[in-house]
């Protein structure tokens, strides 16, 4: 345990008004390039815990440390050093892109603005061929994008800026299941390619336990399981975990003649 | 399975339908079959038609679109019939993916109960709510929609669809927005209607059991509930058979994609437990 | 005891933040509605005239107006002591029931007033009575249709033709169908109850049309919510439907009823006019026109104090039919309707293009101003539309008011577009401007321009921009509000991108070109209200050939010689028909 953890996040606090907490007093170490699950319900806070690691928004009260170091987060003020670190792909890439702009505009965006270089074709199209998609991609308009692409086109996005750290909000819950089947294969190989961390919050049993070594499950704004994938599944702490295992719908053993 | 529907009655027919909106065909010349009892789901993508032919059953479906073919419900053609304007044998119970424009947002949940006409009691209604597992009714019923959960909110729209006395019942993606815990809530609901309703409107179809045809592109939410499948891609049925045929020999590209998928899921979420039963 | 106080001051913070924004909008509204009442209190020293001399004239005409009388009389109205004395004065004067005398007659205000008050309320009150009827009857086939589930939009060209017509133009037609060419009815005056027909229908049909289709609209949208076919589904009778239906419609459709009874006050003071009723309106605009500002400071206040009573009243109404559902804020705002676009409704628009360039190329080369004809001669081939009172050429006249009327619409529009872009960036402060100017009829906006800058072209554009922009700045601010919230902006900061670039390179661009159609949907609703602003006579001054102009110059010879109402009138429905059909065919694409 001496090796500092890539993310520390300290009684971290964060509610509408100053009554009701969303999430209560959280802290979290999360290692270098270990990849979480983390689950629960709709409203246990999952998704806000989500925009405060990324600092679009902030915390009312704790800290967040980044390689050791403090982060101090204000949204809209430039952070490009932690933007570099910390990335993020969005639960619908419908809304999550500009709809007018096409896809090598909006890929060059951040490659400009975090000053990465400069964005000429051939790190575009290596950038669209990370995702698995032809260049023809790149002078589409991302509202043209079918759901599958524009979630590959959204990847791509936070890929170009190379971050050490991926942190992605139900990035399937809008597509049918062979689409999730496709992205979540695409991520578990990006992130074993590009020895990324990586931190996918969903409602999806399937796509933690395909995904990810640890697994944290969430209940009104704390942390009630934090434990490896497996030992979790197997052995729920927890009355909740267990409802939620048990919720998930899968096709019953009995029904596969020859289960692969 | 066949020689079964040649001896029950035939509750849904839809034969050579067709949708178009300008030009554009949205459903192309599909036809099938729904008997007494029969439990069927309808399985595709988004834009691959599934939710506009149950609009088409129901009869909600937009003024603007064409309609061609035949939908026959209980052996009355009501394809262009809207809703409000058919004969309460070929009326449709719907639950609809959307549940908050599915319930009056101006009035108390209880209060929409009672107007329907199949309510004779405060007691009857306590226990409709009760039978749809929803507890701590009486507070429940002086609530707006708009102060319950989505789950809830849910499963008050089948308290309706069980009102009507109907004996067939679409339901339109009705666990798409909800969270795995009120998915799996809704679902038993359902299966559990699907089991113990009769039917009770009409003297000509009293006694007959409820049908189902379930709406979805989940094939694992539809296999904990169906019987039987129909595939939709791009506006045609592409596969359609008995669901356990379906997962074990998918024939067409597109479910064989979808049954894999579905058996990813499966290995990814039971294998560690199945190891843990080795060790 | 600590751990208790702690939790009750966390309680009170919570209502306090729930109520924070809510407590800011309640602020600006009243400030804003003071902020009217001010205006009009100063208005004797914003109109920076001095009214001693004409005063003198009116009051004593053997005196001379040496310096000394005419500083006695400024004395004697208190008009030496600067603004904030004279506004406390004149407020102190009103809650002891003096509002001052006119500075023309010399009399004491309000009593006269109060009379001209109740004349006008009596005719309001016919003209609601109407309006609600043919409303009424504009909803019954929707409901039948509805029920029979064809829940289509109404498209009755036709009727949106009929109700589109400003009052001032309709009053017009009525007065020349119905006492002119009928003579079934008195053309002016107030000695009766026949008196009462044609001024109540000419403000009864714009607005019973408009509310009428403003609702019917509504209630085809409801019967196409899901909730209703559960509901009839399950069992539920025709008649518990239709009543859940109207009252889910006219939820949404009450702010806009209060708007309109509120518009109807303005479109009064042109009917007053027109039919000589001796209303309030009518005394108003006297007053203003006169340089009465006593007068005119009164009737601008009573009419004031009617549209606050009506938003109460429309308040209290929300409140009754929303119940709990409006605390909640749970109400779901209808979806955009489907509308089935005829070939012909698109077309429309383009119709009444055609015909008013038509109308231009016809008559551009043709002189407006110069006496060529005989007083009122008749139309003929030489001259299509006759002559008006002067002898000058109608066609000629009407081709360059157009001209005129349509270029001033555009500029105003573009001005509006541009304070309403401005303001709509900050919502929260601008609500209660936003409420007052939206409630604001433009004809009172008018009378208090011509009071301040004197009635012109200038000042009438003033006060056609004084209550425009409202619209615009609540869809910018709708607008910018929605553009922010997207996922996609939210995330902008992950990217690198920073504030600035922002609101330049996303925000701006999704906002501006909804808000710029939006904004020429107005010009010819914004054409219509300045030539009422015309007609008046708190718009172009003559000779210039502008529309409303035209239309009240020729009204005293309507029951000699029709045509000089008939052409300006006619060029005036067509401009409506364009307003309303453009906005139906193309406001609702998205």
């Amino acid at each position: 345990m001496s090796k500092v953890p890539f993310l520390e996040l300290e009684k971290l606090r964060y509610g509408r008004d100053r009554a009701s907490n969303i999430i209560h007093q959280l802290s979290l170490n999360i290692g270098q390039q270990e990849r979480i699950g983390l689950v629960g319900e709709s409203g246990c806070g999952k998704s806000t815990l989500l925009k405060l690691i990324l600092g679009v928004i902030q915390a009312q009260s704790g800290q967040i440390h980044c390689e050791g170091e403090p982060i101090r987060i204000k949204p809209w003020r430039p952070m490009n050093h932690y933007r570099k670190l910390v990335q993020y792909i969005p639960q619908d890439p419908h809304t999550a892109l500009p709809p007018q702009q096409t896809v090598a505009k909006l890929l060059s965006e951040p490659v400009k603005r975090l000053k990465l270089g400069t964005p000429n074709t051939q790190v575009l199209q290596r950038a669209i061929e990370q995702v698995e998609l032809p260049h023809a991609v790149l002078t589409q308009k991302a509202s043209e994008l079918s759901g599958g692409q524009a979630q590959r086109v959204a990847l791509a996005r936070a890929l170009i800026i190379k971050p050490k750290f991926l942190l992605a909000d139900e990035p399937t819950s809008g597509l049918d299941l062979p689409l999730r089947e496709q992205i979540k294969g695409l991520l578990h190989q990006v992130c074993s390619e590009n020895h990324m961390g990586l931190l996918v919050v969903t409602h999806d049993i399937s796509m933690v336990s395909g995904l990810c070594e640890r697994m944290l499950v969430m209940q009104q704004g704390h942390i009630i399981e934090d434990r490896l994938t497996e030992e979790a599944l197997r052995t729920p702490n927890n009355i909740y975990t267990q409802r939620l295992l048990e919720a998930v719908p899968t096709i019953h053993a009995n029904t596969w003649h020859s289960p692969s | 399975m066949s020689s079964n529907h040649s001896a029950s009655k035939c509750v849904l027919e839809v034969r050579n339908l067709s949708l178009s909106l300008d030009q554009k065909t949205l459903v192309d010349n599909i036809s099938f079959s729904l008997y007494e009892g029969e439990r069927v789901c309808l399985i595709g993508a988004s834009g691959s038609g599934k939710s506009l032919t149950a609009r088409a059953i129901n009869g909600t479906v937009a003024p603007y679109i064409e309609v061609a073919g035949d939908v026959i419900v209980n052996g009355l053609p009501v394809a262009r019939q809207p809703v409000l304007a058919r004969r309460a044998e070929a009326r449709v119970a719907t639950v609809f993916q959307d549940t908050f424009s599915a319930l009056n947002p101006l009035m108390s949940v209880g209060k929409q109960l009672s107007l329907s006409t199949n309510i004779q009691s405060r007691d009857e209604l306590l226990a409709l709510l009760k039978q749809m597992q929803l507890k701590d009714a009486e507070s429940l019923l002086t609530r707006l929609p708009s102060e319950l959960s989505g789950g809830q909110r849910q499963r008050l729209c089948i308290a309706f669809a069980l009102l009507s006395g109907a004996n067939l019942l679409v339901a339109d993606e009705p666990t798409t927005a909800l969270d795995v815990l009120s998915q799996q809530q809704v679902i038993k609901v359902l299966r559990q209607c699907c089991d113990d309703h009769v039917c009770s409107h009409s003297e000509q179809l009293h006694g007959s059991p409820l049908s189902l045809l379930f709406i979805t592109h989940d094939i694992s939410v539809a296999a904990q509930l169906c019987d039987r499948a129909i595939v939709m891609q791009d506006g045609k049925i592409v596969e359609q058979g008995a669901l356990q045929d379906l997962l074990n020999a998918p024939q067409h590209p597109y479910t064989q994609r979808l049954v894999q998928a579905a058996q990813q899921v499966f290995c990814d979420t039971r294998l560690p437990q199945k190891k843990a039963v080795n060790a | 005891m600590k751990i208790r106080l702690r939790h009750t001051l966390s309680a009170a913070g919570r209502v306090l933040d729930l109520d924070r924004s809510a407590a800011f909008t309640l602020c600006s509204r009243l400030l804003s509605l003071a902020g009217v009442v001010v205006l009009v209190a100063m208005l004797p020293w914003l109109s920076g005239q001095d009214p001693a001399l004409a005063l003198l004239r009116a009051r004593f005409s053997e005196q001379n107006p040496t310096e000394e009388t005419l500083n006695a009389i400024r004395e004697s109205l208190g008009l030496d002591q600067g603004p904030i004395v004279l506004m406390f004065n004149w407020l102190k004067g009103l809650f002891h029931g003096d509002a001052g005398v006119s500075w023309v007659s010399g009399k004491p205000l309000l009593g006269d007033m109060l009379q001209a008050a109740s004349v006008s309320l009596t005719l309001m009150g016919f003209a609601l009575g109407t309006a609600f009827v043919i409303a009424l009857l504009l909803c019954v086939p929707t409901i039948r249709r509805g029920l029979r589930g064809q829940a289509y939009r109404s498209s009755g060209i036709l009727a949106v033709t009929f109700t589109a017509l400003p009052e001032f133009v309709l009053a017009s037609m009525l007065l020349l169908l119905g006492a002119v060419w009928l003579g079934w009815l008195p053309t002016y005056g107030w000695k009766g109850i026949s008196y009462v027909v044609l001024p109540a229908l000419a403000l009864a049909i714009p607005a019973g049309g408009y509310l009428g289709r403003l609702l019917s609209d509504n209630i085809a949208q409801v019967f196409t919510e899901a909730w209703v076919a559960t509901w009839s589904v399950a069992g539920v009778s025709r008649w518990h439907i239709v009543v859940a239906v109207v009252r889910r419609a006219l939820a949404t459709v009450l702010p806009m009823i209060g708007l309109t009874v509120v518009a109807l006050t303005g479109s009064a003071v042109a009917i007053e006019k027109i039919f000589a009723i001796p209303g309030i309106g009518r005394a108003t605009l006297g007053a203003a026109i006169a340089k009465d500002v006593p007068a005119l400071q009164l009737g601008i206040l009573l009419m004031l104090l009617f549209a606050f009573l009506v938003g109460m009243v429309v308040n209290i109404l929300k409140t009754m039919i929303l119940g709990r559902a409006l605390r909640q804020g749970a109400m779901p705002i209808p979806k955009e309707a489907d509308v089935v676009m005829s070939k012909s409704t698109r077309l429309l628009p383009l119709f009444c293009v055609f015909v008013l360039l038509a109308l231009m190329l016809a008559g551009l080369p043709r002189d407006p101003y110069s006496v060529e004809f005989m007083r009122l001669q008749a139309p003929s081939m030489a001259l299509p539309f006759g002559a008006d009172a002067m002898g000058r050429d109608l066609l000629a006249r009407l081709a360059h008011g157009s001209l005129y009327t349509c270029v001033l619409a555009i500029l105003v529009a573009l001005v509006c577009l541009m304070i309403g872009f401005l303001i709509g960036q900050f919502p929260r402060l601008m609500a209660g401007p936003i409420e007052v100017a939206n409630a604001l009829p433009p004809i009172l906006s008018g009378l208090l321009v011509a009071a301040v800058y004197g009635p012109g072209l200038v000042g009438a554009s003033i006060a056609v921009i004084i209550v425009s922009w409202a619209p615009l700045a609540a869809h910018a601010a709708a607008l910018t509000a929605e553009v922010k919230a997207r996922p996609y902006i939210q995330m902008l900061p992950l990217i690198g991108v920073g504030m600035i670039r922002r609101n330049a390179f996303y925000v701006f661009p999704a906002v501006i070109k909804p808000l710029l159609r939006h904004a020429m949907l107005r010009v010819p609703g914004i054409a219509l209200t300045l030539a009422s602003l015309g007609f008046l006579g708190l718009g172009a001054m003559p000779p210039s050939p502008e529309w409303g102009r035209i239309l009240a110059e020729g009204l005293p010879y309507i029951e000699r010689s029709y045509w000089v109402v008939l052409a300006p009138v006619s060029a005036l429905a067509l401009l409506s028909v364009l307003a309303v059909s453009t906005a139906s065919a193309f406001g609702n694409r998205r």
